[in-house]
Parts: structure tokens; sequence; C-alpha cells
């Protein structure tokens, strides 16, 4: 297995996980005291089905209302199709497997431009790593 | 309308270019079934009895004259030369070969139009009043909170994997045109004490074998908030609706296990994180979308011009035509007119290809250019001058379009049952056709006055029977097609969900067991009660007894 920075496409190797949230646990498991208390290591949510998308509100949870600003993989049972929405709910890799590499490629350069502006709120903004600050015009949402 | 822009453009031939990717993923073996399915399902895609069905969405009813002869030249090139409008304001294809789709979505492209989240566990096509710019009810525009939803719901990256499918309706007039107490969420535009105007949320209706009207989560809500609030009534349902079981994962099962007030409650913490946020448009992108909705420029005329009075009095089809199909314009020299797709061996919606061609005709030489798509699978050209609607009726009638049905008996609803769908227990365009022949008088059918019938083929109700005046389901009795009577829904103002008035019925049966209930309705009515006042001001008992207690043995000899 090896992440996938569904920013730019690049392969990571594996790092430290410092804490997996279960995607299907209720959003009241994971708080502030597990963020900080995982340090500089990276923190999981695990989708049991990828067709389950609790994963996707409990990123969006987690970046927004806990405030995490590190590393958030999103492992388990997940597609390339979804590439585009991880990303945009906060996720910043997968892990994938190797041979799987090429189509999460694909499909994110496929995913088309986004309508909505979800996490350009101004609490959010500033603290999702790799992304750049935006203007508030829907217009300039990039396909990255 | 909304016309597209660059950006929108891209957005529907990318979506494309991504779809005709996972056929060619799923059809090399790279995508599994089970991972294809959703996927599919969000493009529109669904496996029915013989083929694939594809849903195009109409974004609240609202189609251009070029649009609908782009979905015409679709059906011939692609299908069996029809197209089946829904309750919900789209269109379905029903003959539809996988391997053609990716084409078809290309096609849609050209003319600004997709199949984005038509099916599947998502947000679906937003509805709206088909009356929408044109009534003489309404408090604004609703298509431009149609089209903001519509925007907000598409492809939006956290909703695309719901517990369950996902249904939103908005009406503005102050007659409910667009059921919104049987939606997930329903919405009301309304006027606050400070002449503010909002929405009025509604949440958790809906039919199927659960059937619920919709209760009020919000009683005022500022328009400038509504995405935000959406969001957090989405975020709530997503993380706490049930997965475990598909009868039990739609909204209104969790309000139900909630509460209305711990679910209102929970929303409106969420929302308080949100709502300052930058989910909510800023002003300038919604006076952006807005300008697309100005009113088009329609000339002053007369409320009560001679022609259309002569051909009223030396034409009694015209003069029932213009009754029950001219509904009332905001402008009074103005009405908007049903096109009715119900006719004489006719499946409820279904349009051929040269129909929908004469339709966008009549809207370019009648109207405006647009047409609008019902809740109960008609079409509406909007902005017809009233000098004009002989001409339209004369130019519909040559089309065989002229059927003065709409709101009456013989304006059934119908899904498309056991003929097309795998859930069903029965077919219901059979049936439909019968009770349509039945009551093929015009004067009969006036005389009975405003009575919706709505026949679903199963319990998942798509054809709204639960919210009928007459409902009719299928059920299998014994690997026999059979069929529940409900009687007393309403789609509208006070919606309710029709009672079963007992044991069901053979299909040969049911044509003179509406009969029956209909005689018992003309025979005890007040005055020009309607049917929906009669059985709220006497019950069913007096129907029952008629059907079950003499009804059944004059039903069987007749």
């Amino acid at each position: 297995m090896t992440w996938f920075d569904l920013v730019t496409g690049d392969l990571l190797r594996r790092g430290v996980i410092g804490h997996v949230h279960a995607g299907g646990a209720s959003l009241s498991d994971i708080t502030v005291a597990d963020i900080t208390r995982i340090g500089g290591a990276a923190l999981a949510i695990r989708f049991d089905r990828f067709s389950d998308g609790r994963g996707f509100t409990a990123a969006r949870h987690i970046r927004e209302v806990l405030v995490y600003t590190g590393t958030l993989v999103a492992q388990g049972h997940v597609i390339p199709d979804q590439a585009d929405y991880l990303r945009r709910c906060g996720f910043t890799h997968a892990e994938i497997s190797l041979s799987a590499a090429a189509q999460w490629r694909r499909a994110r350069a496929l995913a088309p431009p986004a309508m909505q502006r979800v996490l350009d709120s101004p609490r959010a903004r500033s603290l999702i790593p790799n992304r750049r600050v935006r203007s508030p015009r829907r217009r300039d949402h990039q396909p990255d | 309308m909304y016309r597209y822009d660059e950006f929108d453009r891209a957005f529907v031939e990318r979506r494309a270019a991504q779809f005709r990717d996972q056929v060619d993923r799923r059809l090399r073996g790279e995508l599994s079934k089970d991972e294809f399915k959703p996927l599919c399902l969000q493009n529109g895609l669904y496996l029915q009895l013989h083929a694939y069905m594809l849903r195009i969405a109409i974004p609240y009813g609202v189609l251009s004259s070029g649009q609908l002869r782009g979905l015409a030249g679709i059906a011939r090139d692609f299908d069996r030369g029809f197209g089946h409008f829904t309750t919900r304001q789209n269109i379905q294809l029903n003959w539809i070969r996988l391997v053609d789709a990716p084409d078809i979505l290309d096609r849609l492209a050209t003319f600004d139009m997709h199949a984005i989240q038509t099916s599947g566990n998502c947000i679906r096509n937003v509805t709206c009043d088909p009356l929408a710019g044109a009534a003489h009810d309404e408090i604004e525009d609703p298509r431009v909170w149609a089209e903001i939803i519509r925007q907000w719901s598409t492809l939006h990256p956290e909703f695309a994997f719901l517990p369950r499918k996902f249904k939103i309706a908005i009406s503005a007039g102050a007659e409910d045109r667009a059921a919104t107490g049987f939606h997930d969420i329903g919405l009301r535009l309304v006027k606050s004490r400070g002449d503010e105007t909002g929405f009025r949320i509604l949440v958790g209706g809906g039919q199927g074998r659960t059937p619920r009207v919709a209760r009020q989560l919000a009683h005022f809500v500022p328009k400038r908030h509504i995405l935000s609030y959406l969001e957090a009534v989405m975020r709530i349902y997503n993380a706490a609706g049930r997965r475990d079981n598909i009868y039990k994962a739609r909204i209104k099962i969790l309000v139900d296990a909630m509460g209305i007030d711990a679910f209102a409650e929970a929303v409106n913490t969420e929302w308080g994180l949100i709502k300052d946020g930058a989910t909510d448009l800023p002003e300038l992108e919604y006076r952006r979308i807005a300008a697309h909705f100005a009113p088009p420029d329609l000339a002053e005329a007369s409320p009560v011009p001679l022609a259309l009075a002569l051909a009223q009095r030396h034409d009694a089809g015209f003069a029932r035509w213009v009754r029950q199909n001219g509904l009332p314009h905001r402008l009074p020299g103005y009405a908007n007119a049903v096109i009715s797709l119900k006719s004489a061996g006719r499946p409820p919606g279904d349009a051929s290809a040269s129909e929908m061609e004469a339709i966008a005709d009549l809207a370019d030489d009648h109207g405006t250019g647009e047409i609008r798509v019902t809740y109960q699978q008609n079409v509406i050209i909007p902005h017809v001058r009233r000098d004009a609607l002989p001409a339209l009726y004369r130019d519909a009638r040559k089309a065989g379009l002229g059927g003065g049905e709409n709101g009456l008996i013989s304006d059934i609803i119908a899904c498309p049952g056991l003929d097309y769908c795998n859930l069903a227990n029965a077919r219901s365009l059979p049936l439909a056709d019968r009770i349509f022949q039945r009551f093929d008088d015009p004067q009969r059918r006036a005389a009975i006055g405003r009575l919706q019938v709505n026949i679903s083929g199963c319990i998942n109700a798509c054809g709204h029977h639960h919210a009928a005046d007459i409902g009719i389901l299928g059920v299998d009795k014994k690997g026999v097609e059979h069929y529940q009577i409900t009687i007393g829904g309403r789609a509208g103002e006070a919606a309710a969900i029709g009672r079963i008035i007992g044991p069901s019925f053979a299909e040969h049966e049911v044509p003179a067991v509406i009969g029956t209930i209909i005689d018992t309705y003309l025979a005890c009515r007040e005055g020009d009660e309607s049917f929906a006042a009669y059985v709220a001001r006497s019950g069913t008992d007096g129907l029952k007894a008629a059907v079950y207690d003499d009804g059944v043995a004059r039903a069987r000899a007749s």
C-alpha cells in the first residue's frame, strides 16, 4: 500500500498514522484531544465500503470543527472515482495499492470542476494544507 | 431561463467524458459491478426489466423548445422514438444500450442538458412549481432558488454517497403545485412579518412503504442562508441516517426516530457552525443567477379578447379545453396552457419524438419558446396571450395533443409498472388506459370535476398513489396482479395520505370499482363540492359500503 497525494497526484511512502477514525463511527468519537495527542503523525478515516459516505462528513468535521490541519488519509474501500470528492472534503491522501496509481491519476484528472465552494468557509480557508486561498467567486474554482 | 456559460458547459462535457471512461473500465472489467452501480445511477442510468433506463434531468421542469427538440432527436436515434415524462419533472428513455450512454450524454451536453444525479443515493433533481415566473399567486420566482440549489447539490463532494436518495421541491405560490409535503425537504417561499422573504422548511415527507407528510422543520429561514441551512440538514442526515436497511434509510425514518424537535435542534447546532461561512452565495453570484430569470418582455394584451370569446362560443370542445387547461397567468391578458399527455392508448406522460417536436413548435409559435414539465406528467406552454389560445388549441389538436383532461379523473399519474420495472408487482399502464376509457366522455368528466387518480405498480409508490383522491396500488395476491384502493390523499395544500378502503381487486374489477366510487360521490355531494371536499366532509364509510356491500356485486356484474 502507498499514499496517493490527492492534490498533486504524487505517490508517497506510507507514513505513520497516529489515530484511525472509523468512517461509520459517531462524530463525537473523535475529539481535539485525539488530534493533539498524535503530534506530527497522520490521521486516517477508515471506509468500510466506498458507498458509505459518512467518512466524507467525518473529514469535514475534523477539518472545520476540530480544526485539524495535518495529513488526513482515506483508508479502506475507496475508489479512484472518489478522488476529487475526497480532496474537496479535506483529505490529503488516499491509501491505495501501487497497481491502482495510474487509475487514480486518471480519475483525478477527469473529475469535473467544482460547482460549490465547500471548504472555502473563512474558518477552513487557511487551514487546509496544499490549498491556495481563493477569492470568493465560484468561477475561479479550478480543476487542479 | 438559465443559460449555461463556459463554466457550466465545460462542466457537463467533463462529466460526460468521465462517465465514458467509467463505462470503458466497466466493460474491461476494471470496475466491479458493485462499484460501477452508483456511478451509473448518478449519471441517470438505471437497469430495468428489459434494458437500461436513462433518466435525463430537466432542472425544475424548465425546457427550451430547442432542448425539447434535442430530446426528441435522442429518443429517435437511441431509443424507440418516445420518452416518458415523470412526476419529478424529468424525462426517461426506457430502451437504452449501455454502450450508447456516453454518446447520449455527449449529445445532451451540446444543448446544455445532462442526467446527473437523477438516480442513486444523492440529492436528486430539484423540482419546482411548473408555473414559476408565470403564476398569478407567487411571492417571487422560485426558479432562482431551484437553480442555486441545483448548482450547490450537483456533485457535492460530501453528499454523493448518502444513506438513500434525497428529493427537494420548492414552491413559491399561495397554492403548492410542487407537492412539497411529499419530499425529503420541501421549501415554501414565504414572507416574514417584517416583509422579508425566506423559506418555510418542511422535512421528512415521502411515499413508499412508510408514507409520511413532511413536518415543519423551521418556520422561517432567510433566503440568503438557505444553502448553509440545507447543508446542515444534509450533514445530520448523512452522519446519522440508517444504512443497515434500505427501507429505513430515508430521512423521514431518521426524523421519526429522533423526533422532530431533537432533529431540529441537531440541525440548528450544526447550522450555527457554518451559517456565516462561505457556503451561502455571495450577493454577486446570486444576482448573476437571478438575472437569468428576468421576466420575459410581454406586451400588454386584453384579458377578454374577442377572438377567444367567439371561439369559446362556437366550439364547445375548445371552451372545455380553456376551462380545464388554460391556467391563470400573472398578467390578465395571458394564460399558461397545459398540453395533456393523457389520452386513450397513451401511457401517462409518454410523448413520441414527433409530439415533442410539435410541443416545441407550439411553444415557439404561441408562447416564448419555453416549456414546463408538471408533477402530473403533462407539459405547460407558459406565457400564451389569451387571444392566441384558439390557434394554439387548433395546432395542438392537429398534433393529437388537444386533450382537455387537466385536473380531471382522466389526468392519471402512473408509474411505468410491470411493463418496464423489475420492482413492480403489477402493471400500471394498461389499468390507467382502462380507467381512461371508462371515463372517456368529456361531459361526464367535467361533471365529476377535479379528481386525481394515481396508480403505483408496487409499494415504492412511484405513481404517488398515497397522494391521490383515489389511489391504486398494485399488489401481488398469490401470484396474481391485484389492486388496493386508497381514498383521500392529497399532494398540494394540506397534503394527506390516502387510506386503504379494504381488500384488493383483480384488474378487470378496478374500473367498475372506481365507477361505483364516482357514482356514490355524485349522488351524495352537496352542490358542486369537489371529491376531496366530499371525502373530508363525510369520510370514507359511505364509499366503502358502496364498494364492498352492494358495489362489488354490481362491479362484478358489469
